[in-house]
């Protein structure tokens, strides 16, 4: 397809997903949650939180890809730096929308800074939220002069670790909720973070390589970068995995209840088939291995999530055993948007060279 | 209208919502510690309703400055019937929406066929002392009170539900706005009409105003202790099963009934310290 349609498409169906978007939030806003959301005081967070943890951290991995590049392989990693700045930067911002609708008081939001509560995971999350914000801007301004000043990757990649650990810990200190609880899940986030960014840069450079052949340089290290990366989701998730199961104390049995899905979805496609394909070094089968981890670790998050509630902490007479959550149309409406904010710039980005540093495009 | 209270919501967070929220503190601090209210009792008779002994036990604790009272419940689960009263009483008492239940109702059967029974767990919040949904809020929306009971400013609450995911006893529920009448023709008034939680006159007309959108969870019925009346689970409780009072006034009840040896909290080796004690 000539690359004109081909942009021209994108920016259509990507504008349809941002515009459908727009409308759930308008809904959300306008009607409240009832009816326009399927959370419940059950199951309390949903899909726009899923979508949230999982948009921000395939941002963070690009930082992180961004980081080891310019640490150890600077002259490969140039040609794709500032588009995996660009993409931390879509992604960080795409997130943010999706968890601002979850909120029962959106409007309230400024709260996080006008009466900080320090001793709460999410204040931190929050507060390392908006460093890392100003680090990966700095950041993208950098790289795209072509001149990278060390204390700004440095920065982008501690706050970014801090960040996504107080993400973590927001479920890793919830005692109340065993399948969350513990040091790992804390170190998990950014693993996987590391992981999806690997994916996404992967995805951006084959997709980008035929308009720009530097890029192909970038491929090789990302692809041994996603191999230790599936390597350390494994060790981690697996030793979750068998901590829980191994526990007695109540609240564990979810573990074991989601222990099939978790194997086939999380540690067999998601890890074992990504991983072998990556082995292959074969293009399509490099493109074939990041859609997979992309895909398979959507679902992760999804049940990641969904699983800490599945089994209630009280069951009233009214309660169910099991509790099940299925998202409502604003909510899926939320994560298509997300998504299409993030390839709608990106499309448009790339169309205005803002994805190149303005050395190499003088070079 | 409602609209216009949202606006000027975001206006006075802008403004300085630290300020307004030390504000609040200082206004809810000032109603607790106002006059003990005027409530006439019987004269003290042996065989009294101990509901009414109860009564004068609060009565007392009232006169009493905040810091010095500790309210506790205790239930006694082998006089538990499993009515559900005080489920329902609390509901008609808060005016709780669909999906916000402050004290349900557990049903476990035991054994099995000929020697079976049922134990019923009425579970209000356990009004820790050390409280795990406190800690994680990011906006300091919620905190224990001097006197024992965990609250919630319904306006500076955001309705991130963290709370709900740290509290290990599923005490918290969300207000997402849902009415009992959605999807009829006839809206009932008591949906929407005013609730007092806290001692505040709150108009509920959408999701605009709180406690819709917010964090919910049992007070103990703060605002009927400010006017001298038990909690309405403990009045409403048909097997006399729920005890309240100042737990540190050693000739009340409370204190008498729950330093027992079949005395049992909740998940206590959570180390979350509950007001609450069950009697097995
Ligand atoms: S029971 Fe739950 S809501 Fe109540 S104080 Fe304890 S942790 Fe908080
Ligand atoms: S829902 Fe409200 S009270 Fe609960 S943690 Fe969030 S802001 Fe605090």
């Amino acid at each position: 397809m000539e690359t004109n349609t081909k942009y021209r498409l994108t920016l259509v169906s990507a504008g349809i997903g941002l515009l459908l978007g727009v409308y759930a939030v308008v809904m959300i806003l306008v009607k409240g949650h009832a009816g326009t959301t399927n959370t419940s005081s059950l199951s309390p967070w949903g899909l726009q939180i899923i979508t949230y943890i999982y948009i921000v951290l395939i941002g963070t991995g690009c930082t992180f890809i961004n980081f080891f590049g310019h640490i150890y392989r600077e002259e490969e990693f140039k040609p794709v730096a500032t588009r995996v700045s660009f993409l931390a930067i879509l992604m960080v911002f795409a997130g943010l929308g999706a968890l601002v609708t979850e909120l029962g008081k959106p409007w309230r939001i400024l709260n996080f800074a006008l009466s900080p509560n320090v001793t709460s995971p999410m204040w931190g999350m929050f507060f390392f939220y908006n460093v890392y914000i100003v680090f990966i801007v700095l950041e993208y301004l950098s790289l795209r002069k072509g001149r990278v000043k060390p204390w700004i990757m440095w920065g982008a990649f501690l706050s970014a670790i801090a960040t996504y650990i107080t993400m973590g810990s927001i479920f890793a200190i919830s005692e109340a909720r065993p399948y969350y609880f513990g040091a790992l899940t804390a170190v998990y986030t950014p693993i996987v973070a590391f992981l999806t960014g690997c994916a996404l840069v992967m995805l951006a450079i084959l997709l980008g390589k035929d308009a720009n052949p530097r890029l192909q340089a970038s491929l090789e290290p990302v692809r041994r970068l996603m191999l230790v990366a599936l390597g350390l989701v494994l060790l981690t998730g697996l030793w979750r995995f068998i901590i829980g199961s191994w526990a007695m104390a109540e609240g564990y049995e979810v573990f074991a209840i989601t222990a099939p899905r978790f194997l086939i979805v999380g540690v067999v496609f998601g890890i074992l088939l990504p991983a072998v394909l990556a082995f292959t070094r074969k293009t399509s089968n490099l493109f074939l291995a990041a859609v997979t981890v992309l895909v398979t670790q959507f679902v992760s998050r999804y049940d990641f999530v969904l699983d800490g509630f599945l089994v209630p902490v009280f069951r009233g007479l009214s309660d169910p055993p099991f509790v099940h959550y299925t998202p409502a149309l604003n909510e899926v409406l939320i994560a298509v948007a997300a998504a299409s904010f993030v390839l709608f710039f990106y499309a448009i980005a790339e169309k205005k060279g803002a994805l190149e540093s303005t050395l190499s495009q003088e070079g | 209208m409602e609209r216009r209270e949202a606006i000027k919501d975001i206006g006075t967070i802008v403004a300085g919502a630290a300020l307004a929220a030390s504000l609040d503190l200082a206004v809810s601090t000032e109603a607790e510690a106002k006059e003990t209210p005027e409530v006439s009792l019987p004269g003290p008779a042996p065989d009294e309703d101990v509901i009414i002994t109860m009564q004068r036990d609060l009565l007392k604790a009232l006169k009493k400055p905040l810091k010095d009272r500790k309210w506790s419940m205790t239930i006694d689960l082998r006089k538990c019937i499993g009515c559900h009263a005080c489920t329902v009483g609390c509901i008609a008492e808060n005016k709780l929406p669909p999906g916000v239940v402050y004290r349900p109702v557990s049903e476990e059967e035991i054994g099995a066929s000929p020697n079976v029974a049922i134990r019923f767990l009425p579970r209000p919040c356990m009004q820790c002392d050390n409280p795990p949904c406190t800690v994680v809020c990011p906006v300091k929306a919620t905190w224990k009170r001097e006197d024992g009971i965990v609250v919630i400013d319904y306006d500076q609450c955001i309705g991130c539900r963290y709370c709900l995911v740290a509290c290990p006893y599923g005490a918290r529920s969300a207000n997402s706005g849902d009415l009992y009448t959605d999807g009829t023709p006839h809206r009932e008034a008591y949906e929407t009409s005013p609730t007092y939680e806290y001692g505040r006159k709150r108009v509920r007309k959408s999701h605009f105003s709180s406690p819709v959108g917010n964090a919910m969870k049992c007070h103990f019925c703060s605002h009927r202790l400010d006017a001298g009346m038990l909690p309405m689970c403990v009045t409403t409780c048909v097997g006399r099963a729920t005890y309240f009072g100042d737990v540190r006034d050693p000739d009340s009840v409370i204190a008498k009934v729950t330093f027992k040896p079949n005395a049992w909290k909740f998940k206590e080796g959570l180390g979350t310290k509950p007001s609450v004690t069950y009697l097995l």
